[in-house]
């Protein structure tokens, strides 16, 4: 996804799914959508991961940014940029953190400085996810110099080829240059491209990281398909050869429901494969408290800090289901590229994973705000 | 498939909730730790009377004809209250097996009664018992002594011994409110249940001991929180400071994760084997206890760290609910235990 070639396959994937009505079932048909419920996208998304289909280069738009757009812009707004989002014409970044802004996010500083219809910027932005090659970033900038923090902020759509933005690719831990970094020297955003209020870009953008969070940009159906190859790889017969390659050893039998109070036969038990059968368990578990969530949401209550604990707990199990099929694999859990274990999918999967407790804010933020949102512990 | 409770469930629960709030307080605990009984006569009869020991039973039998779906959220509150009963052991389990059997004059003595509470019904975890002298078998029994009737199991069969026909040699448990014993019996001396099944027993048992984990578990994290935002050290609230703030945030992640499985599992074990197959009831089951066991664990040893020395102490409070967590998440099968069948169930 993130070669120029593999990034222009992908986006012919999206052209693809969009012309089958699978790009964003969830949106309404105006858009390219099936305007399904949030439970039938939960199903959608278990069969679109079940069957090995590829990672969603829109992701950051349709999931992160859309939400945004569905809730603060115009219809003119709407009309313009959702259609070309869904059918993966447009592919968007988020521009939020900058080189001193990182979980702290409320001190960016790129200024945004009105003149006429125009907003004049200058500033520096970093870790834009797919920047190299995205069409479109969406950006929180400071619009009021004189305001701090949380306030005089605004949220941006600003086109790649706006004049005075510069692009630099910035290689991520694979060498694929994933990440971009925006450099913005006295360049013209127009005031149509203003997402919600001027000032108000705060509130705007944490509708955004609502979803970012929760359910809509990790849905159990990736994980559950991930725990599902975890299970076949442990299942899978031993490989001759290089060692290593292997499957755990054969099952046992299951034991009887006796044992279960004897407690000893517990501790026979093969680390490996109960750390196998842990990430099976918890991607169930995001499962179902998915599932009862869409339908609370359903109902019309709104997903809070709940989705805080949500992040944590689906980042951090794709880790430890990576790691886990790594030490399945193991002396040859090193290896990378096409004449590893599955081309190389597991290595690249944990790569990927590595990031997950850091994005979308770290996991320790996520848990300050479990403990000062959710059990309404002191902030200071 | 729904995923959420009707307001009738919601009611029942609360309506529970509010009875044990106000007439199970630590002081009642207390008291039936040390008490020669073993249980709360008291509260035993007020469950009675609201109808929570008449969930499982058939209507016909004066019961609400109710499932495990209904039964859950009962457990899970007896859980947050450490409520001195055998609920699990009777309405969880006992009262489904008699249920469940062809014996019908079984059924008919026993369900009526039991519905109002008016005998005690426990249960062994099946498969757990072992040979005594002569043609006797042996089985860890909870509430032995208090019950006057046991479902036990021999050789995968199960039955039904009143209590005039077992000797009890009891036990301690660090949990008081827990009275175990060694029941010894013969399968001469007790009626067959036919229909009901040592699975079937094993798996409600399993669901019940997470159910009130997860209550238990909750417990320990709300007085925790309560306790964290009074106690000042260095000029402030010890809640404002994040190494405390993480530890509750785990223990609040793990109870969000593992409170809809067990939902989902009581859904499960409460559907026909030809809609869901026994095999993958237990995957539900074991996912479940899993998960609540190892956030009850959590739980245990996060709220004592973060309650200092004064929740080492036995006056606190606080060691009533973490005893119940340990034994809780030991019995019907440990976190690695199920972890251990789910592996044989997902061929591994």
């Amino acid at each position: 996804m993130d070669t120029p070639e593999g990034f222009e396959q992908h986006r012919e994937w999206e052209k693809q799914l969009f012309a089958g009505g699978w790009s964003v079932p969830a949106w309404p048909e105006k858009y390219g959508g099936r305007d399904c419920s949030l439970v039938e996208w939960l199903l959608y998304e278990e069969e679109y991961w079940a069957s090995g289909a590829p990672g969603r280069v829109s992701a950051n738009g349709i999931s992160l940014l859309a939400p945004t757009i569905f809730s603060f812009a115009t219809a003119e707004q709407q009309e313009r940029f959702l259609r070309p989002m869904a059918a993966g014409e447009e592919i968007w970044s988020q521009a939020w953190s900058e080189p001193n802004a990182g979980s702290d996010l409320a001190a960016l500083s790129t200024k945004a400085q009105r003149q006429g219809e125009w907003f004049v910027l200058n500033g520096q932005k970093t870790w834009c996810s797919r920047g190299a090659f995205a069409d479109w970033f969406f950006a929180l900038v400071r619009t009021d110099p004189e305001a701090e923090r949380h306030r005089g902020l605004s949220y941006l759509l600003i086109p790649r080829d706006t004049q005075g933005l510069e692009v630099r690719e910035v290689a991520r831990i694979d060498g694929q240059p994933g990440f971009a970094e925006l450099f913005f020297e006295d360049a013209l955003v127009h005031e149509s491209n203003l997402l919600g209020e001027e000032g108000q870009g705060w509130a705007v953008a944490m509708a955004t990281t609502g979803s970012e969070r929760g359910l809509n940009l990790r849905a159990p159906g990736r994980f559950m398909a991930g725990a599902d190859r975890l299970v076949a790889l442990a299942a899978s017969e031993g490989q001759t050869s290089p060692p290593g390659v292997a499957g755990l050893p054969v099952a046992q039998a299951a034991p009887d429901s006796g044992s279960a109070a004897r407690g000893a036969a517990s501790e026979t038990l093969d680390s490996l494969r109960e750390d196998v059968v842990r990430c099976w368990v918890e991607s169930r578990a995001y499962r179902w408290l998915c599932y009862e969530t869409a339908e609370r949401l359903a109902s019309g209550e709104s997903l809070g800090s709940e989705a805080s604990f949500m992040k944590i707990f689906w980042s951090e199990l794709d880790v430890e289901l990576h790691a886990t099929a790594l030490r399945l694999l193991g002396e040859t859990g090193e290896l990378a590229g096409p004449k590893a274990q599955a081309g190389g999918a597991w290595m690249d999967g944990y790569l990927f994973a590595l990031s997950g407790p850091i994005y979308a804010g770290t996991n320790e933020i996520q848990r300050n705000i479990v403990a000062e949102r959710v059990l309404g512990l002191p902030r200071r | 498939m729904k995923f959420s409770f009707g307001s009738d469930q919601l009611a029942l629960a609360e309506t529970l909730a509010e009875v044990l709030a106000k007439r199970c307080p630590p002081e009642l605990v207390r008291a039936v730790w040390q008490s020669e009984s073993g249980y709360s006569e008291e509260l035993w009869e007020a469950l009675g009377e609201l109808g929570v020991l008449a969930v499982a039973v058939p209507e016909a039998y004066g019961g609400l004809g109710m499932n495990q779906v209904d039964l859950v959220k009962l457990l899970e509150e007896s859980g947050r209250a450490a409520a001195p009963v055998p609920l699990l052991e009777h309405a969880g389990v006992g009262v489904p097996a008699l249920a469940e059997t062809t014996a019908t004059e079984l059924a008919e003595h026993w369900l009526p009664l039991a519905a109002a509470g008016e005998v005690i019904v426990t249960a062994a975890v099946p498969g757990s018992e072992h040979q005594g002298d002569g043609n006797t078998v042996v089985s860890l029994v909870s509430y032995a002594a208090q019950a006057d009737l046991a479902i036990l199991s021999c050789q995968g069969e199960l039955f039904a011994v009143e209590q005039q026909n077992y000797q009890v040699q009891e036990l301690e448990s660090v949990d008081g409110s827990r009275r175990l014993g060694w029941v010894e019996w013969s399968p001469q001396d007790a009626f067959g249940l036919p229909g009901a099944s040592s699975e079937s027993v094993f798996e409600r048992g399993v669901l019940a001991a997470a159910a009130q984990s997860i209550g238990v578990a909750d417990h320990l994290l709300e007085t925790t929180v309560a306790y964290v935002k009074e106690r000042e050290q260095f000029g402030k609230p010890v809640g404002s400071y994040q190494a405390v703030k993480h530890h509750l945030a785990d223990v609040a992640k793990a109870m969000g994760f593992a409170r809809p499985s067990v939902y989902a599992a009581a859904w499960a074990v409460s559907q026909d084997t030809e809609k869901l197959t026994q095999q993958e009831q237990q995957k539900f089951v074991s996912a479940a206890k899993s998960l609540a066991s190892d956030a009850a664990d959590l739980a245990a040893r996060k709220c004592l760290q973060c309650h200092g020395a004064i929740g080492y102490t036995y006056e606190s409070d606080l060691h009533l609910w973490l005893k119940r967590a340990w034994s809780l998440s030991a019995s019907w099968g440990d976190a690695h235990w199920h972890r251990r069948r789910l592996a044989g169930l997902l061929g591994i």
